[in-house]
């Protein structure tokens, strides 16, 4: 699958303009990383049909989805893909059975259902109206629903981010047997760092609608000297003691002289060289 | 005392209700999907009769429909109906002056739907219409049955529009408002009292079982 996508997207504060490019191969998972409101759902949209680029281009196995120029855009129905939204979008008025019976296209056999209730163990809840199933167990619907046309591109956005921990490793697992059995092309979008270690072979990370990095999930995720034992912002300084922010905890370090040499705000890191501990503010 | 203005009445609110029910579905479906750009203003328009004087669209309703207007002339020629001062007058009338009754809460209620139900089913490779009839719509029941009770109950009270196009000829056009208002100028008071308490309590009624079912509707998503 090929990728080339810009579009002016209406930012929280100010416009973005995204414009990125990529290519994935068949079988391949790709995360897409970035802070909230750098354009990660935008781009799924835009390959599935659901939001049109300015510009740019969607190819799929040898198929054009978008193009620019000459003008092509295939309707999101014509277009062979999966997609799990963040809210899962289960529909309410169906059980479970409805929901992946009106999902099922009218050239695959029924007994595709029955598979893959059977691949992620929710044969039980066929009855069940979406509404009383609960979070882990409708994420695992809506990924068979999204399946159920074996696409030739999974979109996932954020599926596990309203999930417990042990939920989301479970249903980890279940995404890469799924991935596996039906070797779509997925793209999944995700906030959490371990989730995408475990899953993705590839990640982008997203920042003002660009592509900053890229690579395998272990370079990108760590993007800091391997050496660095702390990094945070200082938030108090009292004499020899300096309270730090990070990642969202509070530490606190007793530094000489702390006061004379670091200011609120502050970024320090900690690093250890061979044997030698220093610290030192980062510009 | 006569009671044929309230089978009139009936008569006229129920196929009133179903002729807008089956028209207001492909109305939504076209203001819905197409005419996201020009929605304000396919929606003033058809709120129109819900702030117009009935006394106004009455008139223009007049101007078209009488023998010499452009539908009039167009029914007499196709199907030898007269429109004006005729019962079929009344429900082309009925079913303008009740069409936001119908339509709005339909609408806002697809337009409070999450976006991800109707771009779930384009995934899966439905199309709109299919999305409508079997996600949409059946997830907005509830306002469907609001939109018909409304409709039926204002239609049996309607008075100004059917005055103006329909006058007041018994078992055609004799609804049971206009006999409320022939019993007060004959001064048959008795009567008028009647008929005025009958239609007092059918509206308390109607309201009452809306706003019960809503309630019950809230408690139980609470």
């Amino acid at each position: 699958m090929n990728v080339q996508l810009q579009k002016q997207l209406r930012g929280s504060t100010d416009p973005i303009h995204l414009n990125i490019s990529f290519d994935i191969q068949p079988g391949e998972i790709v995360a897409i990383m970035g802070p909230s409101g750098a354009g990660k759902t935008s781009i799924l949209k835009m390959i599935a049909g659901l939001l049109l680029p300015d510009q740019g281009q969607i190819s799929v196995g040898g198929q054009t989805w978008f193009s620019s120029q000459p003008r092509t855009n295939l309707r999101t129905q014509q277009r062979s893909i999966g997609y799990v939204f963040q809210d899962y979008a289960l529909f309410p008025n169906m059980s479970v059975q409805e929901n992946l019976k009106y999902a099922l296209p009218s050239d695959q056999p029924p007994s595709t259902i029955d598979e893959i209730l059977e691949l992620i163990r929710i044969q039980n809840l066929v009855d069940q109206k979406p509404t009383a199933l609960s979070g882990g167990q409708q994420q695992r619907v809506a990924l068979a629903r999204a399946l159920l046309r074996r696409p030739k591109v999974l979109l996932l956005d954020e599926p596990f981010a309203a999930l417990d921990e042990e939920m989301r490793s479970k249903l980890q697992q279940d995404l890469i047997i799924l991935h596996r059995r039906y070797q779509t092309i997925t793209v999944l979008v995700s906030h959490n760092p371990s989730e995408v270690a475990r899953l993705a072979d590839r990640a982008f990370l997203i920042q003002d609608g660009k592509v900053v990095q890229q690579g395998h999930p272990s370079t990108v995720l760590t993007n800091t000297d391997p050496n660095t034992l702390l990094e945070g912002e200082v938030l108090t300084v009292h004499n020899d003691q300096i309270t730090l922010v990070v990642k969202n905890s509070l530490s606190v370090i007793r530094v000489a002289e702390a006061s004379v040499h670091y200011q609120v705000g502050d970024m320090l890191f900690i690093s250890a060289d061979k044997y030698r501990i220093q610290q030192k503010k980062k510009t | 005392m006569d009671w044929s203005p309230f089978w009139l009445s009936f008569k006229l609110a129920l196929i009133t209700t179903t002729l807008l029910f089956l028209l207001s579905i492909p109305l939504v479906y076209g203001i819905y999907f197409y005419g996201k750009n020009i929605r304000p203003v396919l929606k003033a328009i058809i709120s129109l009769p819900l702030v117009l004087p009935p006394t106004v669209l009455g008139y223009y309703l007049l101007i078209l429909l009488r023998p010499q207007g452009w539908l009039g002339q167009l029914s007499q020629q196709w199907f030898d109906l007269r429109l004006v001062f005729s019962f079929s007058g009344l429900v082309i009338g009925s079913v303008v002056f009740s069409l936001p009754f119908m339509v709005n809460p339909i609408l806002s209620a697809l337009e409070n739907l999450p976006n991800t139900y109707r771009e779930a089913a384009y995934t899966l490779g439905k199309s709109r219409w299919n999305t409508l009839i079997n996600v949409l719509l059946p997830n907005i029941k509830a306002s469907l049955w609001v939109g018909g009770v409304m409709t039926f109950a204002h239609t049996i009270g309607e008075f100004g529009v059917i005055l103006m196009i329909g006058g007041s000829i018994p078992d055609e056009t004799r609804v049971a408002s206009i006999a409320i208002y022939n019993e007060v100028e004959m001064l048959n008071y008795a009567n008028a009292n009647v008929y005025a308490a009958i239609l007092l309590l059918f509206s308390f009624i109607v309201l009452l079982l809306v706003y019960s079912y809503q309630h019950q509707r809230t408690r139980s998503i609470l």
